[in-house]
């Protein structure tokens, strides 16, 4: 069931590095403001997991939800890079087939714009100062192709 | 290298913490000099800032400074305090240290410690002892109980307002002083520097305001108003509070010139005592600040009024007399004048030059302003024109408004920002409607149809000229005519010198002056405008001032010496609240330019106050000098430097500890010095401490609220790689508990909290706790026990590292943190207390350097070997400095270097210590009583409250007495050869001293006896200040009244004293070591080094014992043990006993003898000391637990690294260690602390074999503590996997298929885990000695509930037992590893040569001692003591006591039942009639 080699995999390829450091104090989850609104997304189990050579992790739903904010990493006393490691996990994910190739991208894709909406609804509220909470999902429909994404609206 | 044959016998110690005491004590009671070097202004350390200690909740400061004064007192060893090392030069055996002495400021001899400065001073500044909790005086003591008990001063540099005047006024001083409401003081520091308080308040341009170092915060304070609100307030007190004239000299002295600079030196030449008298040529003395300023804004009574204090003082002042006209320098030389200070100031007025300039329509500034003054006829004009920019400009401007004048303006050549008016007067005047032109610059006057037109020009303004200012160009074509009926002139101001006096001037006219303001003719003198042109009000006070003080010089015949010191560096404290003051109100316009009122109104009382309490106090101490006058002793000295001193000795310890970690510095996201209620472990001691800022009630600092809810953040600057140190710091798990667990205490109580009394629990309110961990580190003696308590009062021990802290509403903090099961969680806590690490100071890792002590990179350093705290031939580290320890490693460690250095240095033991010889005793014995009282003063520490002269004259009467006196401080030096020369002369035979404690003062009043040839023992304090004076201070009556009974009880018991004398005992040289292991072995060759005669006892075969094979370092223990043994063997001075056994053991320390018997036959030994080094057992598991025993595939630790050891081992694929096996659990409920590093040094050695293998570690807590910390994240870098298996459950061994199965509960992932391992290894813990009880018998000494030896006192005695003369190491006092057992052992050695060093042990005088006839043999006395001093002779049927064990506690006597037992000094005879007088009294008779 555990397959020890799996640790070694990871911490061999690139971002992986510092994984064994890890002495679980949990510091990337509490920082993590992923985990703040989903419940399932702990990173300090998911590298446990991957110590203990739990390579279920890779067909998890969970390797996907980080947003790169790279607090885990800032925080980490042992010099883990939380957010790198789950880079390699999502390569990995890809290359034994757990998901298609194609969601990294549009994963990858949906940072890139959930950032560019941020950018704009800044700039919206700075050049209008008057911008109401209806322009604002108006905004989000032109930029997302219609519908209420996720909770945040 | 090789050694110096014969090393010097002095020791230099560095630090002055409880590691530096304790190896300065071990080291001077083994015939050693000791130089205590310590950087604070106390010994202590980190120690003395802690409220309790863990596991057994003492105060740390009651069982600390019994330390400071054995250590402070002794008499081989020197205490250097505010002290730090230079310079080490030379080699092992004889170094040549360098030490710089920083100064206190206080001298410490002379001071008395009774705090009369400290009430005196104004300042306040924060406690940083206190964690700036509270505040404290710019002079100060670090804790009542430091060592030297003597008072510092803290003086950061100058404050920068002292800095920027050029009188150097003090006036952070008086503003401290305003704060205080302390007026009158507050005037008398402003007329230290300055005799014009009211003038320089008003008019004077205030650059200290300029330089304040709260306009950085928000305004700079407002320190003229200030001054000016204290002239305001001494003109209401209607007198002038001059200082006094230091002792009248005869010379006379001339001053010419009654303005700013001439009165100011006849001023400051008056205090100096000289005959003043001061030359003017106007009809009124005060120049310029009568004739020049206005009085809008300096009203001419207040002039008047400072003038007329001068003349007070003795100033003789004559009008009308004018230098040059009247007097010529020659006439004053020949009327008897010593020295002449010219100061006529610079009165003519500066020309434009240019045409029409003598027109009568246009006038000179300054003429204008003194005919108006004067009141003399003053040409009446509508329009005026005003011409310059400086202040006299724009005085005639708002003059002439005042005159009546109609349109006003001032034409300057400059911009605004040049103009040299003081701003403020230029916006009033503004205000009031004078008219500015700027950049206009004058041309000519014309002449046009009878009417007078100024022609000027437009000017730009090029590059800056040598002034600084930027110089006028004019425009062309800009010409424009000014129309007005009169003209100022007010662009400057020239100076007129007498021709013929033969002074040599500058180019610019003015006088030319040397440094010291001497002019070129011998004895006279220059200042003020004469000599800078014309110049600023407080310039030229500050000419006379300096003036004074050169003609004092000149006349003393001694250079003069000036000397200006750096400004404070800048100190805005955290959490200084924005808070810009309010300027005083001023006249409405329309009030103000109908008259010559002071437009200025000055500060109320509370206002002044207010504005003085924005004061930063940026200097520290601000010279005030209210200390000195304080001070009854003269013990101030404000004046003291660095001194450099060089010291030679043979060996070096540094003890300098480390400090705890900053949170501010790389972990700001937790919110300290942000938020005030996260606070470190350290501060959180002070507010428990029952001596704290909060007199150890639990408050949080925002709002004083009493906490509901308070959280511990572990780990802060530990075992974190990134932001801290890679290591742990050993101690953080258990203070958190111990903090969390005081403060629940605290909170269960009401009332008062006191430092050591057990609390009764009252109505308080529960506290809630929650500890957010990594590992719990409970590894020490007792630990585990602890943390169960712990758990048991219901704190919290969440395994989360916290991320991060936020403010709420209130000051409640939230705490961000993931719970074991994963959940993420924000939770609300009153209060944060963050478990600081401890570090190496940087400015003390470049010390060490210096000193050639190699560190690793954070600061800790490298030993010359294995078991050593050598770091360098000569140079050794003991304590948190060697790697972060607790304190009873600290202690342990110290003796052990002090048993290094004492083995190092044995050939000169006794060299250079210091030895007292005493007159021989008086015999008193058949004299009639002569009873002396010294009644102490204590400044006014008792003297203020109780009537001292009333109780010497209360002591006079009573029985006995044939003296009596009062003293200022009875236990100063010079007392204390007053009190011998009375007993000598008076032939005094009883002493009675009323005044502090005997805990403090006894022994130097003893001494004193001694000194005098009287027994020490016929003397008996009475403590009138402590416990009569300090709690009475607001019943005087009552308090005198109980001083003389105080006084006539002690004087009753006087009578009754008998001398005693402490009873010397022989020392029998030679140590019986029970024990052949690595701590036996260790011992035996320590002692043996240090010329001790060792007799070894083994019950083996051989020696060696139990250590393992190698350590975590890779240290071989078989070849070291090897080593040891043939060591032992070469020993002349060591007999072994093997297979042999300790059957008998009597006497007592320095004479025992045993009986030890050896295969059969008996051998009896004497010897001084024995050393218990009887080790442990390594636990097996039983009844076939985890297969051990059953399945080859189960083995232990041991059995692991034994085969590794043989090379017998060969690695399978993956291994399984189990921790925690026989520890931590009911039958063994310690932790037996070396098993997480045995499996992390196994797994390592494991992976340096074979590196294949998989090794799994299932653990409960890492407790990797210490530096040890290291080698854990060595083995997970290596791959080593560490999983958790939760607290309750041990994992299971199942034998599988072909594998071991190994089943336990992950709590990370909250499931069943089953892991596969072709190998189980156990970590087996250890269990005490099977025959450690038989031994604790035979020794009379206690063994732990756990089965091991009991120390004296786990944190200041760990190798001691009560028992004196025997003492303990190894695994017999509890598990260790390898190197704290030598390291232990080491101790045990050096606590031994503090008694086996001697060849008399002086024995306690004041003892039991037991009435033969009276004793029933009940047992009861032996059943009580302690010290095993007391024991029943069965064949006699009495008890009987070992004088040489005997500590005099009472204990016994007060047991007795039958009243057998006296202690003598205490006898019962002596305490009831102490008794009885009070029993008398209250029956009235």
């Amino acid at each position: 069931m555990y397959d020890m080699s799996f640790r070694y995999e990871v911490a061999h390829r690139p971002g992986g590095e510092g994984l064994f450091l890890c002495f679980s104090c949990g510091v990337c989850t509490a920082t993590c403001p992923v985990a703040e609104v989903e419940e399932e997304f702990n990173p300090r189990r998911i590298i446990h997991q991957v110590l203990l050579g739990d390579r279920s992790v890779l067909a998890s739903r969970t390797i996907w939800m980080c947003a790169a904010c790279f607090r885990c990493v800032a925080h980490c006393p042992q010099g883990v890079e939380f957010a790198n490691v789950l880079q390699v996990l999502r390569e990995m994910a890809v290359e034994e087939g757990h998901v298609p190739s194609a969601w990294k991208q549009i994963i990858e894709d949906l940072d890139s714009r959930t950032q560019r909406l941020r950018r704009d609804v800044i700039a919206s509220l700075w050049e209008k100062r008057a911008f109401t909470f209806q322009e604002y999902e108006d905004l989000w429909k032109e930029r997302l192709g219609g519908g209420r994404h996720g909770e945040g609206a | 290298m090789e050694r110096a044959p014969e090393p010097f016998g002095a020791v230099l110690v560095v630090g002055g913490g409880i590691g530096g005491i304790e190896v300065a004590l071990d080291l001077a009671e083994a015939g050693f000099f000791v130089y205590l070097v310590e950087k604070s202004a106390s010994i202590g350390g980190l120690m003395a800032r802690l409220d309790k200690t863990f596991p057994t909740n003492d105060c740390a400061m009651c069982i600390l400074s019994p330390k400071l004064v054995e250590c402070g007192r002794h008499l081989n060893i020197e205490v250097l305090t505010l002290a730090e090392v230079v310079s080490v030069s030379g080699e092992a055996g004889d170094f040549t240290v360098t030490v710089r002495e920083n100064p206190r400021y206080v001298d410490v001899a002379s001071c008395t410690g009774c705090g009369d400065c400290a009430n005196a001073c104004p300042v306040n500044l924060p406690n940083d002892f206190e964690g700036e909790l509270s505040t404290r005086k710019a002079i100060f003591r670090l804790f009542p109980q430091a060592f030297p008990g003597a008072f510092q001063i803290e003086k950061r540099g100058i404050p920068n307002c002292q800095a920027a005047c050029p009188l150097e006024q003090k006036a952070q001083g008086y503003i401290a002083l305003i704060r205080e409401g302390r007026f009158e003081e507050a005037l008398r520091v402003v007329r230290m520097d300055n005799p014009f308080p009211g003038i320089c308040g008003r008019a004077c341009h205030h650059p200290c305001m300029e330089h304040c170092q709260r306009g950085m915060l928000d305004a700079p304070l407002r320190i003229p108003y200030l001054k000016r609100f204290l002239a305001d307030f001494e003109h209401s007190l209607g007198k002038a509070l001059l200082p006094e004239v230091r002792g009248e000299r005869s010379e006379k002295i001339a001053v010419v010139g009654a303005g700013p600079s001439g009165l100011s030196c006849a001023y400051f030449l008056r205090l100096l005592g000289y005959q003043v008298v001061v030359f003017e040529a106007q009809s009124h003395p005060g120049g310029m600040m009568r004739f020049g300023i206005p009085p809008y804004r300096l009203p001419r009574d207040v002039v008047e009024w400072e003038i007329r204090a001068l003349q007070e003082l003795g100033v003789d002042i004559r009008c009308n007399t004018a230098w040059g006209r009247d007097f010529l320098l020659q006439d004053l030389f020949a009327r008897g004048f010593s020295a002449v200070y010219l100061a006529c100031g610079a009165w003519k007025g500066a020309r434009l030059g240019i045409e029409g300039e003598d027109h009568p329509q246009v006038l000179d500034g300054l003429a204008y302003l003194l005919r108006c003054h004067r009141c003399e006829d003053v040409p009446r004009a509508e329009r005026i024109a005003v011409i310059g920019g400086g202040n006299v400009a724009v005085d005639c401007a708002r003059t002439a408004l005042r005159q009546g004048a109609k349109e006003v303006t001032v034409y300057y050549r400059r911009s605004f920002d040049e103009m040299p008016a003081r701003p403020e007067e230029v916006e009033e005047a503004k205000e009031e409607g004078v008219e500015f032109v700027f950049c206009a610059a004058p041309k000519r006057f014309v002449e046009v149809n009878g009417e007078l037109l100024l022609e000027m020009a437009g000017v730009r303004l090029c590059a800056p000229d040598e002034s600084g200012r930027r110089r006028p160009e004019i425009i062309p074509g800009s010409e424009f005519t000014v129309s007005a009926d009169l003209y100022i002139v007010a662009t400057g101001q020239k100076v007129v010198v007498p021709e013929k006096e033969g002074l040599e001037l500058t180019p610019w006219g003015t006088v030319k002056v040397g440094e010291n303001l001497a002019t070129s003719r011998p004895g006279v003198f220059a200042g003020g405008d004469l000599v800078l042109g014309p110049a600023t009000l407080v310039e030229a006070i500050a000419h006379g001032k300096r003036a004074a003080y050169a003609i004092d010089a000149y006349l003393r015949g001694v250079p003069f010496e000036e000397q200006r010191l750096s400004p404070a560096p800048l100190a805005i404290p955290w959490g200084e609240r924005k808070n810009p003051g309010e300027p005083p109100r001023k006249l409405g316009v329309p009030e103000r330019v109908t008259g010559f009122a002071e437009v200025v109104s000055g500060y109320t009382e509370q206002e002044a106050r207010d504005e003085a309490k924005r004061c930063l106090s940026c200097g520290g101490c601000a010279e005030c000098l209210r200390c000195v006058e304080a001070c009854r002793r003269n013990a101030i000295r404000h004046k003291d430097e660095v001194r450099l001193r060089e010291l030679r000795v043979g060996a070096i310890i540094y003890a300098t500890g480390t400090e705890v970690f900053d949170p501010t510095k790389r972990l700001r996201e937790l919110g300290y010095r942000k938020y005030p209620n996260v606070i470190t472990s350290l501060d959180f001691e002070r507010i428990l401490s029952a001596s704290g800022p909060t007199k150890g009630k639990v408050v949080r600092p925002s709002d004083g609220k009493v906490p509901r809810k308070i959280a511990f953040v572990q780990c802060v600057g530990s075992r974190d790689r990134e932001r801290g140190g890679s290591y742990c710091s050993s101690v953080c798990c258990m203070y958190a508990i111990k903090e969390a667990l005081v403060a629940m205490e605290h909170l269960r109580v009401e009332g008062e909290i006191s430092c050591c009394a057990l609390p009764h629990e009252g109505g308080g309110v529960p506290l809630e706790v929650t500890v957010f961990l990594i590992d719990m580190r409970a590894f020490g003696k007792d630990f585990e026990r602890y943390y169960e308590r712990a758990k048991a009062s219901g704190i919290h021990f969440v395994r989360g590292r916290v991320s991060h802290i936020a403010a709420s509403q209130d000051g409640d903090l939230v705490v961000f943190y993931v719970d074991e099961g994963g959940k993420k969680q924000s939770e609300t806590f009153d209060l944060v207390v963050l478990s600081v690490g401890l570090c190496v100071p940087d400015e003390e890792k470049e010390r060490l350097a210096r000193s050639g002590v190699a560190l690793d990179a954070e600061g800790f350093p490298y030993f010359t070997d294995f078991g050593t705290r050598e770091v360098r031939p000569g140079i050794f580290v003991c304590g948190s400095l060697a790697g972060p320890k607790d304190i009873p490693g600290t202690v342990v460690e110290a003796s052990a270097v002090a048993s290094e250095v004492g083995s190092f240095l044995a050939p000169s033991r006794f060299r250079l210590v210091r030895e007292k010889t005493y007159p021989p005793e008086r015999d008193v014995t058949a004299a009639p009583l002569r009873i002396g009282v010294f009644v102490c003063r204590c400044g006014i520490n008792i003297a203020g409250v109780v009537d001292t002269k009333a109780v010497v004259e209360w002591a006079q009467n009573l029985p006995g007495v044939v003296f009596a006196e009062e003293n200022l401080y009875t236990c100063s030096q010079d007392t204390q050869e007053r009190i011998k020369a009375k007993i000598q002369e008076l032939g005094l035979n009883r002493v009675v001293v009323a005044s502090c404690s005997p805990r403090t003062h006894e022994p130097l009043f003893r001494e004193t006896l001694k000194e005098a040839g009287l027994n020490p023992y016929l003397f008996v304090m009475a403590n009138i200040r402590d416990q009569c004076s300090w709690v009475h201070q607001e019943e005087k009556e009552e308090a005198t009244e109980k001083a003389k009974d105080l006084v006539a009880m002690a004087v009753a018991k006087a009578a009754l004293l008998e001398p005693l004398a402490p009873i010397p005992v022989p020392v029998e040289k030679g140590v019986l070591v029970i024990g052949g292991g690595l701590s036996g072995m260790t011992a035996a060759l320590e002692a043996a080094r240090q010329g001790i005669p060792v007799y070894l006892v083994e019950r083996e075969k051989d020696l060696g014992g139990q250590s393992p094979p190698y350590t975590v370092e890779g240290v071989d223990l078989g070849k070291l043990r090897e080593k040891l043994k043939k060591e032992i063997a070469e020993n002349p001075r060591i007999t072994v006993f093997l297979e042999s056994s300790v059957l008998e053991v009597n006497g007592f320390v320095g004479n025992f003898e045993s009986v030890v018997q050896r295969q059969g036959t008996l051998h009896t030994v004497k010897h001084g000391g024995i050393i218990v080094a009887t080790g442990g057992r390594a636990y097996l598991p039983q009844d076939g637990a985890f297969l051990y025993g059953r399945d080859p595939r189960v083995l232990t630790q041991r059995e692991l690294e034994a085969s590794i050891h043989a090379g017998t081992f060969s690695p399978p694929g993956r291994v399984i260690m189990i921790q925690c096996v026989g520890s931590r659990n009911t039958e063994h409920p310690y932790c037996s602390r070396v098993c997480c590093l045995q499996a992390v040094k196994n797994a390592l050695r494991l992976k340096e074999i074979s590196p294949s293998t998989e090794v799994v570690v299932l653990y409960r807590d890492m407790r990797t503590y210490g530096l040890y910390e290291r080698y854990y994240t060595k083995a997970r870098e290596k791959g080593v996997l560490f999983v958790r298996f939760g607290d309750e459950v041990m994992p299971a061994v199942e034998e599988g298929n072909e594998e071991l199965l190994v089943r336990f509960v992950d709590p990370l992932l909250g499931e069943d885990v089953t892991l596969c391992a072709d190998l189980v290894v156990l970590s087996t813990g250890i269990v005490p000695h099977e025959d450690a009880p038989a031994l604790a018998r035979l020794l009379k000494v206690p063994l732990t509930q756990d089965g091991f030896f009991l120390e004296a006192h786990v944190k200041l005695r760990p190798v001691d037992f009560a028992t004196e003369g025997i003492y303990v190491c190894g695994l017999a006092h509890g598990p260790k590893l390898a190197e704290e057992s030598i390291l232990q052992a080491k101790a045990a050695v050096a606590r031994l040569m503090t008694v086996l060093s001697k060849d008399v042990l002086l024995a306690e005088a004041q003892i039991a001692s037991v009435d033969e006839k009276k004793c029933v043999a009940c047992g009861d006395c032996e059943r009580v003591c302690q010290y095993r001093a007391i024991a029943v002779d069965w064949e006699k049927g009495v008890a009987r006591v070992n004088r040489a064990l005997c500590k005099g506690c009472g204990l016994c006597s007060a047991t007795c039942r039958s009243g057998a037992i006296r202690v003598y000094g205490f006898t019962p005879e002596a305490i009831l009639s102490e008794v009885e007088y009070l029993y008398e009294l209250s029956m009235g008779t």
